[in-house]
């Protein structure tokens, strides 16, 4: 049975993976000449950067993260809580604004190696180079792992920590043969984001003259003008993240590894001499690193360029990224609102895979959405055209198309949040409203909705953070002359004004820090 | 007729529910008795309109409310549902909970008099997670009654309260929904519960219903050993069903010679596993007893006809 219901989330799962559809249809052709050159010279370097990169990035990621996690779940020590919050700040900081601030610090001309020329020493340390990217990239993506491990450690500990005490097992023994095997999933789950968004990165990796694939698209796109190719390469990237999430997938076997909610309280081990300065030391390291040098390179730079910057372009350009992400976020709430609730009054087998298939956008890289989008809206210009609906370009370059992009982009995470929360309300509560003559609609309304104001809220702040830092779709879609706090600081970048793009850094980690509070005041979402 | 089901069919990956029957008249309390797994809540969600059945017609004061054709949505079935958990919204009051259904709000003396109707008077302004189980209860069984349904379905109602305040629930439960004259279908696992609360009882077994009648009738004349031992200890001798109430206990004389097997202390009595003879066949029993026997080798029972 069809109602009006699922057929919304149809048509709406239709238009959002259109584009991907697209790209690989597209790709799905006869061989280019350029096509043939590219897989003759450069593209076993691509592959094999994006590989070195994507497993470099996941091995330091797991190290950092599980570390991390490890030591502020299982011990106690003073400040504890204060390194549970900042842990996760490095996260706030745009991947390619870390690549800027430590190429500067470590310029010729610069920090770093004015101090070794003061010391007396005159070599030249140059960072351009894979291992500087995958240290940065690593620094601004081991949140990732360090949130839901953490999280996972957390659960399994309160369940089980004291079962396993009180059958003589020792704290280690625990934590290598019970904690982390049932955390498994928290961690190839995190890996899998954090190698999605390496496989994704433009800016730093563009900057630091890395040949992944999604320079690699820009570049064959753009610059041999060649979109076949430029789809090909877009498909491998798919290929490969494919390659990830059917490990992740596959890794969960057959064992189950959820544990009961408990609230048993369970001792933390307190830590002393020199294990606590080790401590201190070892959880500081991402933190100084991976946000407070940051922070202060762009709070000195802001200061000193602020006059010269602080103007109406400036605002007008904070403005666009606060609306066109604001924008995005509520769109793709109410949007994912519709299709979660669909797929819980109506639970067919395909409505439950849709909210799967319109979460593809999320596994690929912006390069590649940013390919399907604008080959759907030359069709959709060019049919136009031909049937003399208008004359002109009807949504090539305009806001329309760069929002549509970040809405495939950006669907899966709304979903997520959605389904997540959903499955927490009973369904007897819809079941009672029901019963007690409320329709569908007017029971989401009345129910559902302000059952979920807190999670919705939180999904929107998600759909906001990662709308504000996207660089690669938002350089390719945006209409004339329309700057982003991102493609500013990209521009100016690549200008080789490093220093100025200190403000609109800030400007970025300033607004995403509203809806980023929004969660911590509701944390219990 | 209040309610009619005509050869309702269901199945998921499996058949749930075999043409089902069911004829309930205005005013009667009927409960759908089986164990877990046999279609018991499968049927209950059917009436409701939560689940639609594969084939079978529904109707509802002599109107079709289901069938091949139509399919009315549950909003407009005009029957209460009692959930197990009992599903009041955790983000209203218990005032804005009663009147979550009611069309009419300007009846400014309803929800008091729901409250008083179940005994919570000053209730209005608590919220679902104040109250106790048992007030849970009874407000969403006033949140039903406040929408004057034709049918109120409970759904294990009593399943999620403690044994000791079980009997008082399930006697306050019974009175409020007398008083209000509802037809009202029960489900429940517990037969105990079914015989003590019902005009009727449907048990339920693999999908099918196999005996729908009196708690009376379906104790003392089961259709088959099935239901027998369901509703109790039932002793046979060939297809005749005999309860504890039936079997009187003689060391002189009676109907039949008894062997004691063995002999388990129950406290109040004594449980004696026996060998009753009838026509030189052996027929193993059980039954209580309070007088003795259970030092005797050897003696009588007599057996009583309903």
């Amino acid at each position: 049975m069809i109602n009006r219901w699922s057929s919304f989330s149809y048509i709406l799962t239709f238009i959002i993976i259109l584009p991907i559809v697209l790209v690989i249809n597209h790709a799905l052709g006869s061989e280019t000449q350029t096509l043939i050159h590219l897989k003759e010279t450069v593209m076993s370097e691509y592959v094999t950067d994006t590989l070195i990169l994507v497993l470099s990035v996941a091995f330091v990621t797991l190290i950092l993260g599980v570390g991390t996690a490890y030591l502020t779940t299982f011990y106690q020590f003073r400040f504890a809580g204060f390194f549970v919050f900042t842990l996760a700040l490095p996260f706030a900081i745009p991947t390619y604004i870390m690549g800027y601030v430590y190429a500067d610090i470590f310029g010729y001309f610069n920090h770093f190696h004015l101090f070794l020329r003061s010391i007396g020493i005159e070599e030249y340390f140059n960072v351009l180079n894979i291992y500087s990217v995958i240290i940065i990239m690593s620094l601004v993506l081991y949140p990732y792992v360090y949130l839901l491990v953490r999280a996972s450690f957390e659960k399994s500990k309160s369940a089980l920590l004291n079962p396993a005490l009180s059958l003589g097992s020792s704290r280690k023994k625990i934590f290598f043969k019970i904690i982390l095997p049932l955390s498994r999933p928290a961690i190839v789950g995190s890996l899998a984001l954090v190698m999605m968004e390496t496989i994704s990165e433009y800016g730093i990796t563009e900057y630091y003259n890395i040949k992944t694939f999604t320079p690699a698209i820009f570049n064959t796109w753009f610059g041999l003008h060649d979109s076949k190719s430029a789809t090909y390469i877009a498909v491998m990237a798919m290929v490969m993240v494919l390659i990830v999430l059917i490990i992740e997938k596959y890794n969960r076997g057959k064992a189950d590894y959820k544990t009961e909610d408990t609230k048993a309280k369970v001792k933390k081990q307190h830590l002393k001499g020199y294990r606590l300065y080790l401590t201190y030391t070892l959880l500081s390291m991402p933190i100084v690193f991976g946000f407070i040098i940051p922070l202060i390179w762009m709070g000195v730079y802001s200061y000193e360029y602020a006059a010269n910057i602080l103007d109406e372009k400036f605002l007008g350009t904070l403005t666009n990224s606060f609306v066109s992400s604001s924008l995005t976020a509520f769109i793709i709430i109410v949007l994912a609102f519709f299709v979660g609730y669909t797929s819980r009054i109506f639970p067919t087998v395909m409505n439950r895979y849709l909210s799967k298939i319109i979460s593809l956008g999320f596994t690929m890289p912006g390069a590649v959405i940013a390919i399907g989008v604008v080959m759907l809206i030359i069709n959709i210009d060019k049919w136009l055209i031909e049937n003399y609906i208008t004359k002109t370009l009807f949504l090539g370059g305009t806001f329309f198309t760069l929002l549509f992009a970040y809405i495939v982009r950006f669907f899966a995470i709304g979903v997520h949040t959605v389904d997540s929360s959903l499955e927490r309300i009973s369904i007897d509560l819809n079941r009672a409203s029901r019963s007690l003559g409320h329709s569908y609609f007017k029971t989401m309304i009345k129910v559902e909705l302000p059952l979920m104001k807190n999670a919705l809220l939180f999904g929107f702040a998600l759909v906001f953070i990662s709308t504000v830092k996207e660089l690669p779709m938002t350089l390719v879609l945006r209409p004339f002359n329309y700057e982003t706090l991102a493609t500013k600081a990209y521009t100016l970048a690549n200008a080789q004004m490093l220093h100025e793009t200190s403000l609109y850094a800030l400007g970025i980690i300033v607004i995403s820090l509203i809806p980023l509070s929004v969660i911590l005041l509701k944390r219990h979402v | 007729m209040i309610l009619e089901l005509k050869q309702i069919n269901k199945s998921f990956d499996r058949p749930v529910l075999k043409d089902v029957d069911l004829e309930v008249q205005q005013g009667q309390i009927i409960s759908i008795l089986g164990k877990s797994g046999s279609g018991k809540s499968t049927l209950l969600n059917i009436i409701a309109g939560f689940e639609t059945a594969n084939s079978g017609s529904l109707h509802i004061n002599e109107e079709v409310i289901f069938d091949k054709k139509k399919n009315t949505e549950p909003q407009d079935r005009n029957i209460g549902f009692v959930f197990q958990n009992y599903a009041l919204f955790p983000h209203l009051d218990v005032k804005a909970n009663l009147l979550f259904g009611v069309k009419n709000r300007k009846n400014k003396t309803l929800v008091k008099k729901l409250l008083e109707m179940v005994g919570l008077e000053g209730y209005e302004k608590k919220y679902p997670h104040e109250l106790s189980g048992g007030e849970q209860q009874r407000i969403s069984i006033a949140r039903v009654l406040a929408t004057d349904p034709d049918i109120i379905l409970l759904d294990e109602p009593f399943s999620s309260v403690d044994t000791l305040l079980k009997a008082q629930i399930e006697e306050d439960l019974l009175k409020l929904i007398k008083k209000s004259r509802k037809t009202a279908i029960f489900v429940t696992h517990d037969a105990k519960e079914a015989m003590a609360i019902s005009d009727k009882i449907a048990f339920i077994y693999n999908g099918e219903i196999i005996q729908y009648d009196t708690p009376q009738n379906i104790y003392y004349h089961p259709k088959s050993k099935v239901t027998a031992s369901f509703f109790g200890i039932a002793n046979f001798i060939d297809e005749q069903c005999y309860r504890l109430d039936q079997i009187h206990l003689d060391r002189q004389e009676g109907m039949y010679k008894a062997q004691l097997e063995h002999a388990v202390f129950r406290g109040e009595y004594y449980e004696l596993h026996i060998s009753v003879t009838v026509d030189q066949r052996q027929y193993p029993f059980i039954v209580f007893d309070q007088n003795g026997l259970h030092t005797e080798q050897e003696f009588y029972i007599s057996l009583d006809e309903k």
